[in-house]
C-alpha cells in the first residue's frame, strides 16, 4: 500500500494521483495474469487489461500537445547545451517509447489470445508469455512514471501557472469528448482513499469553475 | 511421465520430467523471491538463489547436448528437434547469463542500464563524447530519484528478467519433453538412456558428485523421490556391470 496523498499543493500534484490509480490497475492485472489457470477463463484478465490499457492510452494522447508537454520540451531544448542534461532527457524520451512499444505488443498478445482461445492446449505457455509481457509492461510503466514524477512533475509545478495547470490536469481528467466525461474521474476513485477522493472532488469543482463542462 | 509399476520408470529417460519439476521449482521460487524484493539485501539474496539455478541449467544443458542430442545425431543430417534443442540451451545459456551479469552489477544496474539504452539513441559523435561520463549521467539520475527508487528500479528489472529466463526454459522443457525424449525413447536402448540420465544426476568430476541428484531429491515428492531412487539403483547396477 502507497503513501496517502494528504493535500495538493498544486494542481499539478493530482498527476500523483493519476499515477497512483495506473499503478494499482497494473498490480492488479499482473495478479490476474499470474493466476491464470488452465482451461479458466480468460475475462477478468482481459476486462482488467483492457481498463488498464484504455488509461495508459488516454493518458498518453492527453499529455501530447498540451502547455505540459510544450513546458518539457522547452526544458529540453534549453539543456541541449549540457549533454549530462541532454541525456538526461533521452532517458525520458527513450522510457515513453519503450512504454508504448510494449503496449501494443501486449495489445499483440490479446488478439492473439481473441483468435486462438479455443485452443486449451496452448493456454499453459500462453499465459506464461502472457504474464511476462504484463510484468514487462508494468516495468516500463513504473520506469515512465517515476522518471516523469522525478523530472518532470517539478518543472510543470515550476514553470506553469495554477491556471494553466488547472487547464492541463483538467483535460487529463475531464474526457470532454465522452458521452460520460467522468469516466476517468470514476476510475481514478477507486483505487483512492477517502481522504484522497476530497481532495480529487476540490480539484474537480475548480476545473468545473474554471472551464465549465457543456 | 511413464511408470511401468508404482516405483519404476518404464524409460530411464522418463526421469526428464522429474528434473525439470525441480528446475520449475527452483525458478518459482527465484521469481516469487524477485517479485517480493524491495532492499539492497535481497538483491544479494537474489544473486546466490539465481546463481544456483543458473549453475543447474548450465551444467544439464552442456551434458545433454553431450549425452542426450548428441547420439540423436549419428551420421544422419541434423534433425529439426535435435538442433532446436541445441538452440534453446544456447538461448537460455545466454539469457541467464546476462542476466547473472545485470545483478552482480548490484543497487545502480537498472539505472545504469536505462542510462545506456538511452545514450545509444545518441548520434555516434554525442555518444563517444559521453562514454566516459555515463556515470555522471547515472549520478545525476540518481539524485533526482534517490536512492529507494534507484533499487527498487534495479530490482523491478531484475524481476522481468527472471521473468524471460522463466518462460525460455519452460517453453524449452515442453519442447524436450515433447520431441527430444520421445526421439530418444525410440532410438537409444535402455543402457544408452542410463548412461545419460548417470551423466545429467551425477557430476563424477566433482567433489561432491551428487550435487545435481540430491537438489532433484530434495525438490520431489515422495512417490517422485522413490522413482528416482529406483532409477539411481539402476544406473549404478549398469555402471557396475562389467563391459
Amino acid at each position: 500500500m502507497s503513501a496517502e496523498f494528504t493535500t495538493l499543493d498544486q494542481p499539478i500534484d493530482a498527476m500523483y494521483l493519476i499515477h497512483k490509480a495506473l499503478r494499482r490497475e497494473a498490480d492488479r492485472t499482473a495478479e490476474l495474469a499470474r493466476c491464470l489457470e488452465d482451461g479458466c477463463s480468460l475475462q477478468p484478465f482481459k476486462l482488467a487489461f483492457t481498463a488498464w490499457a484504455t488509461a495508459i492510452m488516454y493518458h498518453a494522447e492527453k499529455e501530447v500537445g498540451t502547455e505540459m508537454i510544450k513546458s518539457v520540451d522547452e526544458s529540453r531544448r534549453s539543456a541541449e547545451h549540457d549533454p549530462i542534461e541532454r541525456v538526461k532527457w533521452f532517458v525520458l524520451e527513450k522510457e515513453d517509447s519503450e512504454y508504448s512499444r510494449l503496449l501494443e505488443h501486449v495489445m499483440d498478445v490479446m488478439s492473439v489470445l481473441e483468435d486462438d482461445i479455443g485452443a486449451t492446449s496452448v493456454i499453459s505457455r500462453t499465459k506464461q508469455h502472457l504474464y511476462g509481457q504484463v510484468i514487462a509492461l508494468r516495468v516500463a510503466q513504473e520506469d515512465h512514471l517515476e522518471i516523469e514524477e522525478a523530472m518532470v512533475l517539478p518543472l510543470l509545478r515550476d514553470n506553469l501557472s495554477p491556471e494553466c495547470q488547472l487547464e492541463v490536469v483538467g483535460s487529463l481528467l475531464v474526457d470532454r469528448e465522452a458521452d460520460d466525461k467522468r469516466w476517468v474521474l470514476d476510475w481514478i476513485s477507486q483505487d483512492l482513499t477517502p481522504k484522497e477522493n476530497e481532495l480529487l472532488l476540490g480539484l474537480e469543482t475548480r476545473i468545473n469553475q474554471a472551464h465549465p463542462v457543456a | 511421465m511413464t511408470a511401468d509399476n508404482e516405483h519404476s520408470l518404464e524409460d530411464p529417460i522418463d526421469v526428464m520430467p522429474l528434473m525439470h519439476k525441480a528446475f520449475r521449482a527452483v525458478s518459482d521460487r527465484t521469481e516469487a523471491m524477485a517479485a517480493e524484493a524491495k532492499t539492497v539485501e535481497d538483491i544479494a539474496k537474489l544473486n546466490e538463489a539465481f546463481g544456483f539455478w543458473v549453475k543447474q541449467i548450465l551444467y544439464h544443458a552442456t551434458i545433454e547436448d553431450e549425452v542426450l542430442t548428441g547420439p540423436l545425431k549419428n551420421d544422419q543430417p541434423v534433425r529439426e528437434p535435435v538442433k532446436d534443442n541445441e538452440d534453446e540451451h544456447a538461448a537460455l545459456a545466454d539469457k541467464a547469463g546476462e542476466l547473472a551479469e545485470f545483478i552482480a552489477q548490484g543497487n545502480g544496474a537498472g539505472l545504469a542500464e536505462s542510462v545506456r539504452e538511452a545514450a545509444f539513441a545518441l548520434e555516434d559523435e554525442q555518444h563517444k563524447e559521453l562514454e566516459d561520463r555515463f556515470h555522471e549521467v547515472e549520478a545525476a539520475l540518481a539524485q533526482v530519484l534517490g536512492e529507494q527508487k534507484v533499487t527498487a528500479r534495479t530490482i523491478r528489472h531484475i524481476h522481468s528478467r527472471v521473468m524471460g529466463v522463466r518462460i525460455l526454459e519452460l517453453d524449452h522443457f515442453e519442447n524436450e519433453e515433447a520431441f527430444v525424449c520421445s526421439l530418444v525413447r525410440d532410438e537409444i536402448d535402455e543402457a544408452g538412456q542410463l548412461y545419460m540420465t548417470h551423466r545429467l544426476l551425477v557430476d563424477d568430476s566433482a567433489d561432491d558428485p551428487r550435487w545435481i541428484i540430491d537438489w532433484v531429491y530434495s525438490e520431489l515428492d515422495e512417490a517422485d523421490q522413490a522413482l528416482l531412487k529406483d532409477l539411481e539403483g539402476r544406473f549404478q547396477g549398469a555402471v557396475d556391470q562389467p563391459a
